[in-house]
């Protein structure tokens, strides 16, 4: 059956695989339970999406678009193993306003592409988020400006930003296979990080030369590899630069440490982190569980938590104030972001529930801790 | 300013030196000195969660001794009384990250900061305890009138005793005493322990649902002024600590009924 | 019955004296940093030199440690009976 397949860098993003569906109707339920529930972790998240065999007309194209928008994904590459899925998802294309960015060259590969060739690449980020909570300067007696989140009864809600744009890249971008037999994370690591890493590589992006750290649990990707080296991809060709006009996305804008080779750019650890527990990590920070109070992690990069958040997280260590935190469960003792400090309420004045998955960045040079989905 | 370097300990784990140590620690503060906490059960760190301040935790007192921060830095000011502070304890490094000359140094650097400075040592009588025990001068002993409890004590006092040119005097905190059952001869009595530990007595806290309470709140209970049986004992246990005469509470007179009268006179050995 | 059992029962049954019992004879051994059989062969040694002098009441002799402050002391008591020739 389709799993969501993590592909580690961030720039690389999320491969949702429903090519075990069978039907259009399958692939919607499927992605419903799986995204449904976690909306926010894709924000900002660069999402791929692995149609698979379905065979689908332009219209369904559109209906599947407009089906995992609205669940928060937008899917950045749409993958399709169906020639008509393939003409269906170019068709859609031209049916957008942003159609006369397409060339004609840039488009011609489409019809010749093998398996698995990215029929186009989409990225729409939308972005509307309501600060539920803000953070204000409290009096401590460390040097550090304090800062407590408290729950303001006037939630703002309000689109920040919002921008929407296609960008078209090469339709063949191939792809290269790098294998690491070890995840190395930081010595801090107490428990030794056995990720069992399956590498692959999206060549369409610009670092190959970058390792990164695939979770092996999730067979998606052990397709996607056999398949790749069937088709006989070996190096990625030379990507061509996104369209002038298109801003970078978010995420790129964080400094990455695996620019050096051999370091990940991600770590993920799939394991709860108990108290005394000390993770630091010179990139992202992936942690497919809980951090209890008492343990901390502390990444270079982003931190993002598929669990609760009850210790400390530190993210942009290295004074990134790009940095951010997210997590499924956002109930931390404390946050900090490059040199910004955030605490949780003192118990006594009641505790702050979490509502659903939140992301904490700076704004303004405050932490700010806001949720998805506005209520 | 030349404080009073004062530790807490136990030997054995779980008898209520940490407890004791916020109380205390809040009591003193609330009279008028000032007081340092230290917490150095490095590693297992809970002092700052029974002072209600681990969500203000930046650095700890290993981030001290690393010279990776100022003292002034590390000092959590307690949200009630300003002067008050925690220096907490690294809760992601062990025992070994500090020696005991560094103790005896940042406990030097505190004396000159504070009236009070109250260590918080670690169960047990190994590196950490060692470490707690190197810049004190004076020693608070908890104990629980329980036999493993007392017999650790015991131990305890031993090591202070082999150090008495450092530790001048140390003083016996007997918790959670539990009248009734003292009456009913099934647990030891305050006197019971006294005589098998031959130590000066500080205080006497009795059994207590009002220390769970307060430990969940984050609000030591010698903080509230209502007259909660265990808060008004250490209230008290401050006070002797500032050289002040507090008549111990007579927990034996509680419950000393007819019936217990009328076994006296059968049985004088009994009661 | 049980009533006047309870009240003239010996104050040594008791967990409170029971304790206090143990825990004097613990501590005595604990601080003197004393091996089990030590006390034992100690007194089959003195009992061999004093009867080498004297007969001795062997049922009530008395050998044990009691508790002076933070310090024990050592406790003989052998009844003699007479002198040997």
């Amino acid at each position: 059956m389709s799993k969501i397949a993590i592909i580690s860098q961030a720039e690389q993003g999320v491969l949702i695989d429903i090519s075990g569906c069978q039907s259009l109707a399958e692939a919607k339920q499927y992605l419903t339970s799986t995204l449904q529930v976690s909306s926010q972790f894709w924000e900002g998240l660069i999402v791929d999406l692995n149609l698979g065999p379905l065979v689908l007309t332009p219209e369904q194209v559109s209906e599947i678009q407009t089906f995992v928008a609205e669940l928060g994904v937008h899917p950045r590459q749409i993958f399709s193993l169906s020639p008509i899925t393939r003409a269906s998802l170019v068709q859609a294309l031209k049916a957008t306003e942003l159609e006369a960015a397409l060339t004609a060259s840039e488009l011609g590969p489409v019809a010749d592409a093998v398996e698995f060739s990215p029929t186009r690449v989409i990225r729409q980020s939308e972005q509307t988020r309501s600060d539920v909570l803000t953070a204000q300067a409290a009096a401590g007696t460390t040097d550090v400006a304090v800062m407590e989140v408290v729950n303001t009864a006037e939630s703002v809600t309000g689109t920040l930003a919002s921008c929407s744009q296609v960008e078209i890249e090469e339709s063949l971008p191939g792809f290269t296979v790098v294998s690491f037999s070890e995840c190395k994370a930081e010595a801090a690591v107490p428990n030794a990080v056995r990720a069992e890493v399956l590498g692959t590589g999206f060549g369409g992006n610009q670092q190959t030369e970058a390792g990164f750290a695939v979770n092996s649990i999730l067979p998606a990707s052990k397709i996607l590899q056999t398949r790749l080296i069937a088709a006989g991809i070996e190096q990625p060709p030379v990507p061509p630069k996104p369209a002038p006009e298109a801003p970078k996305p978010k995420l790129a804008q964080a400094p990455v440490a695996s620019q050096k080779p051999g370091t990940p750019a991600v770590l993920m650890m799939k394991q709860t982190l108990r108290s005394g527990q000390h993770v630091s990590h010179k990139g992202h920070l992936v942690i497919i569980g809980d951090v209890n109070p008492g343990a901390e992690i502390v990444a270079d990069g982003d931190i993002t938590i598929w669990g609760a958040l009850r210790g400390m997280a530190h993210a942009g260590a290295n004074g990134n104030t790009n940095a951010e935190i997210r997590a499924l469960k956002f109930e931390p003792l404390q946050l900090r972001i490059a040199n910004a400090i955030a605490r949780s309420p003192d118990r006594s004045k009641g505790h702050i529930v979490s509502s659903g998955p939140e992301t904490a960045r700076i704004v303004e040079g405050k932490i700010r801790i806001a949720a998805s989905d506005p209520e | 300013m030349t404080g009073r370097v004062i530790v807490v300990t136990s030997g054995k784990g779980g008898v209520g030196k940490t407890t004791a140590s916020a109380n205390i620690g809040l009591a003193l503060a609330a009279s008028g000195p000032s007081v340092a906490l230290v917490d150095m059960d490095i590693g297992l760190r809970n002092l700052d969660i029974l002072m209600g301040l681990e969500n203000r935790v930046v650095y700890n007192l290993v981030d001290v001794v690393e010279e990776k921060c100022k003292l002034r830095q590390a000092l959590v000011k307690d949200k009630r009384l300003p002067n008050l502070n925690l220096l907490p304890a690294a809760q992601t490094r062990d025992k070994t990250a500090v020696n005991a000359d560094q103790m005896k140094k940042l406990t030097e650097e505190l004396k000159g900061m504070f009236d009070y400075v109250l260590i918080d040592s670690p169960a047990g009588i190994e590196s950490g305890f060692q470490n707690a025990i190197a810049g004190a001068e004076e020693a608070v002993v908890i104990c629980t009138p329980e036999m493993s409890a007392v017999r650790d004590a015991d131990r305890v006092i031993g090591l202070l005793e082999a150090r008495k040119d450092e530790i001048s005097q140390y003083r016996l905190i007997i918790n959670r005493i539990r009248p009734h059952m003292v009456k009913s001869n099934d647990m030891m009595s305050v006197q019971d322990v006294l005589e098998i530990l031959s130590v000066k007595l500080l205080g006497v806290v009795p059994e207590d649902d009002q220390v769970i309470v307060s430990t969940n709140k984050g609000e030591p209970l010698s903080g509230s002024s209502d007259n909660q049986k265990a808060g008004q004992a250490y209230r008290n246990i401050a006070k002797r600590l500032q050289g002040e005469e507090v008549p111990f509470l007579n927990l034996d007179a509680m419950d000393a009924t007819w019936f217990t009268k009328v076994v006296k006179f059968f049985n004088p050995a009994r009661v | 019955m049980q009533l006047l059992d309870w009240l003239f029962r010996k104050s040594s049954d008791d967990a409170r004296s029971k304790a206090k019992d143990r825990m004097k004879q613990m501590l005595i051994h604990d601080r003197l940093e004393l091996p089990p059989d030590r006390l034992s062969s100690l007194e089959e040694e003195l009992v061999a030199v004093v009867c080498r002098y004297f007969d001795i009441d062997r049922d009530t002799t008395r050998f044990d440690l009691q508790q002076y402050e933070r310090k024990a002391a050592l406790i003989a008591n052998f009844p003699l009976v007479r002198s040997k020739t």
